[in-house]
């Protein structure tokens, strides 16, 4: 008895140890990280009950909840303790066996070092909640022998998760429909049949969206008295379709027979339409005003075969783009909305602790982390490559290799078409990379990893043997 | 078969990650005048280049990312090719895969081939001429292509032209002696010098010297030839290549405007570092291979890319006056051999070894 409770202790101080080294970035910038004044936004959203038209309340009650109205540091220490324990159950299930908590820390110590998932977890935004919904997505499809009480805490994660950010949904409902299309090719379902997932998991994780999406719609009728879940969407693929450049030939040529009040504009739209309140979007009286005019427009646009095929093209270019840009690059001194919001809401420490950070005053640089991210990616792509292509590999992480793709490559697409090329959508998802070759490395026991630590060894202890041999 | 173009294509797009990671391909102070002379079908005035045409062809007249798509592809053809071909060495797809995300990540490479300016076809016309007079048997589907590639390369820069007859000349002594065991050797390398030399003339007959407004030639600041760094100028409004992106690529001329080179946030200090990094190392490693292998059939090939880098820098540096960055466009090449050997060590059986010692 003794020994098991020592044994969930150790468990537990890992995860523990986990979530402080996720909280990285924080730590090393003195105070957790902010983003222009979206994270005002949404501190303003939780605490006076708003439901602003384009993003949803939860996370806002998220942090108001967690900060105890007393601190942030609590917002980031639990965005990385739900991390650090998604990670962990993802070790327990898939790999098992003695050694998986030394696999586990030093994964989250490569991740928090070198990819952007400190950051993520240190930042005050939702982003974070991304690829946490793509991993328990994960676990509830391909992990079949979890403890009821870990598939409880994982399925309400989950209905959370979706809640948080309008583009959840739209990501988990696209990542569910590609591996239900694995069913009509055999060689999917074959390994499909291998690692025992069924459609029942798939129906059991499509009810959990579905969920998330009810409960979000939920609480928003609580505040507004309106059963909403996401709003805006029109708005922001009208500003995408403008960028795209397709607005613009589309307004040419259709101003003279349809009277779109935007066409008032057509040869001024500018390229920040979303944010830019005095270009037509405030001169027109704002989202909720346009969202009627600009869902029309972008049906007529999407509906006509000249203009979608241009929407088309555009978006396979505007998907590559953005799954090349996943760099940290967010960094910047806080806007005036977030200050004020700290500062009316949080004690005076906090505004103090704000000021005082090395992102405040410029200083935080993120150059190496990117340069390391890279070289952490390129290695990753080579390793699935290999693992793809060799049939020899296990099933299961060939498998859990197309997941993580899968989700890689419809986040860039829905985030990019729906809403624009920009490296925060990336960088969220892009560390989930090295997470099936650290699981396959700690299942086959170092057995891989010892023979290419063997083959190092002995190109740098011992060049002149090889020169010699092989030359 | 179908594997290995798919891998082809797969590089191409990891070669063009530098563009997509700029959101737009790369705009250089040439961009707008070769722009302009390919769709007004006049030529450049001061290298006498067809890669206007390039871009007009490639483009489809549609999208200016079809650009260096194509460009992409066709390095990663020549790339595939020494991969392949490269004798005594197994061809292994790994290797080939690795090498090109190792070029994407820490080479120039990725940067030179997703911009618009020709500067990636003075690798590809050394890579390309190498194989063509290095390799012996190659299939005639191959050398065709390599011949076109070669010819393409030729009337891209009168640079690549000079290079190509320079390279060729020792095979016009080999003519005109008849020693006829040189012969194959040089005969692929004659062709691609000469159709390039009557291209060239024919199209000088054909096309006129662009002139006016679309023949300013941006003022580069002089690099010192050892200067093999990458960098980033943001050209905007009233600039040459912004107004030619907007003449000719009309619905496209908003990315730009949302590319990170127009937004200055293009950073390349830690890459210029990789850059540095492994031009030095693979730099030794050549003068070691060089010296290691003094007396087997393989001195020739590491000589050749010696000495092929090396007359590049002095035709770009007697052109252009040290205005045209050509050492960084062609220094990633020098990580080839580490490769080559790296490929020949993991894969090769010691195939590479026993041809070395059969030498």
């Amino acid at each position: 008895m003794k020994r098991y409770y020592i044994r969930v202790l150790i468990h537990v101080l890992s995860i523990l140890a986990a979530a402080v080294t996720l909280c990285f970035l924080a730590f090393y910038n003195r105070y957790p990280l902010v983003f222009n004044n979206d994270s005002g936004v949404y501190i303003e959203n939780g605490m006076y009950g708003i439901v602003a038209a384009d993003r949803p309340i939860l996370y806002g009650l998220f942090i108001l909840a967690l900060s105890f109205c007393n601190s942030l540091w609590g917002v980031v220490l639990a965005q990385g303790l739900i991390t650090a324990l998604v990670l962990y159950y993802y070790f327990r299930y898939f790999v098992g066996g003695a050694s998986y908590l030394t696999w586990y820390y030093v994964f989250v110590l490569l991740i928090s070092l070198v990819t952007s998932a400190s950051f993520e977890v240190s930042w005050l935004m939702p982003d974070i909640f991304t690829p946490l919904c793509l991993l328990l997505m994960g676990l509830l499809m391909f992990s079949g022998n979890m403890k009821t009480r870990d598939l409880v805490i994982v399925s309400l994660l989950m209905i959370f998760s979706i809640g948080t950010h309008n583009s959840h949904m739209y990501i988990c409902f696209c990542v569910c429909a590609v591996i239900m299309c694995g069913f009509l090719i055999p060689s999917i379902k074959r390994m499909y049949t291998e690692i025992g997932f069924r459609y029942k998991r798939l129906l059991y994780t499509v009810l959990l969206i579905i969920g998330g999406v009810a409960g979000t719609g939920g609480i928003h009728y609580l505040f507004t008295g309106q059963f909403e879940s996401s709003r805006g969407g029109s708005v922001f693929f009208m500003s995408n379709l403008i960028e795209m450049g397709v607005v613009d030939i589309y307004l040419d040529e259709n101003c003279a027979t349809k009277e779109y009040r935007i066409c008032a504009y057509k040869d001024s739209l500018p390229n920040n339409f979303l944010w830019n309140y005095e270009g037509p979007i405030g001169k027109l009286g704002g989202w909720t005003e346009n969202e009627k005019e600009f869902g029309e427009l972008v049906k007529d646009i999407v509906q006509k075969p000249r203009y979608a095929k241009m929407v088309l093209g555009q978006s396979v270019i505007y998907t590559l783009k953005q799954l090349c840009n996943y760099d940290i690059v967010d960094i910047s001194p806080p806007g005036d909305r977030i200050k004020n919001a700290i500062e009316l809401n949080y004690p005076l420490s906090e505004t103090e602790g704000l000021e005082n950070a090395r992102e405040n005053n410029n200083t935080l640089k993120t150059g190496f982390i990117n340069f390391a991210q890279n070289i952490v990616v390129g290695w990753c792509l080579y390793c699935y490559t290999v693992m793809l292509w060799r049939r020899r590999y296990p099933s299961k992480y060939r498998l859990f290799i197309l997941f993580i793709l899968i989700c890689l490559l419809v986040n860039a697409a829905i985030c990019s078409i729906f809403s624009g090329v920009f490296p925060r959508y990336q960088t969220r998802v892009i560390w989930l990379l090295p997470l099936p070759l650290f699981m396959y490395a700690a299942e086959s026991r170092w057995y891989r990893f010892r023979l290419s630590l063997k083959l190092i060894k002995q190109i740098l202890l011992n060049p002149r043997k090889i020169w010699n041999s092989q030359f | 078969m179908g594997k290995n173009i798919f891998l082809v294509f797969l590089v191409s797009l990891i070669l063009c990650f530098a563009g997509l990671h700029n959101k737009f391909p790369l705009l250089t102070g040439d961009s707008g005048v070769y722009i302009n002379t390919g769709f007004n079908h006049d030529l450049v005035p001061y290298n006498g280049s067809f890669y206007g045409l390039f871009i007009a062809h490639s483009s489809w007249g549609r999208s200016i990312w079809f650009v260096i798509l194509s460009q992409s592809f066709i390095l990663s053809i020549v790339l595939y090719y020494i991969f392949r071909y490269f004798p005594g060495v197994k061809y292994s797809w790994h290797c080939f895969t690795a090498y090109a995300l190792f070029l994407a990540y820490t080479t120039v490479a990725s940067v030179t081939a997703s911009s618009i300016d020709p500067g990636i076809f003075t690798s590809v016309t050394i890579l390309t001429s190498g194989l063509l007079f290095i390799v012996p048997d190659l299939s005639r589907r191959d050398r065709w292509i390599l011949l076109f590639i070669g010819v393409l390369c030729a009337l891209m820069d009168k640079a690549n032209l000079l290079y190509l007859s320079i390279v060729t000349l020792p095979g016009l002594v080999v003519l005109l002696r008849e020693r006829r065991q040189f012969w194959p050797r040089y005969r692929n390398m004659i062709a691609v010098a000469g159709i390039g030399w009557l291209l060239s003339l024919a199209g000088n007959r054909l096309l006129k010297p662009s002139t006016g407004e679309m023949a300013v030639i941006s003022h580069k600041t002089p690099q010192p030839f050892y200067h093999i760094g990458v960098g980033s100028v943001p050209y905007g409004p009233g600039s040459a290549s912004l107004n030619a992106v907007n003449n000719w690529f009309n619905w496209e001329g908003r990315e730009y405007l949302i590319s990170r080179q127009y937004q200055n946030w293009l950073y390349y200090d830690y890459l210029n570092y990789a850059i540095i990094a492994t031009t030095v190392a693979g730099l030794i490693y050549l003068v070691f291979f060089i010296v290691r292998h003094r007396r087997t059939r393989y001195l020739w090939p590491a000589l050749y890319l010696a000495g092929g880098i090396t007359i590049q820098i002095v035709i770009s540096a007697i052109l252009y006056k040290s205005t045209n960055p050509v050492t960084g466009q062609v220094a990633w090449i020098l990580t080839l051999p580490v490769w080559i050997c790296a490929t020949a060590y993991l894969s090769g059986k010691n195939n590479y070894h026993v041809q070395s010692s059969e030498s």
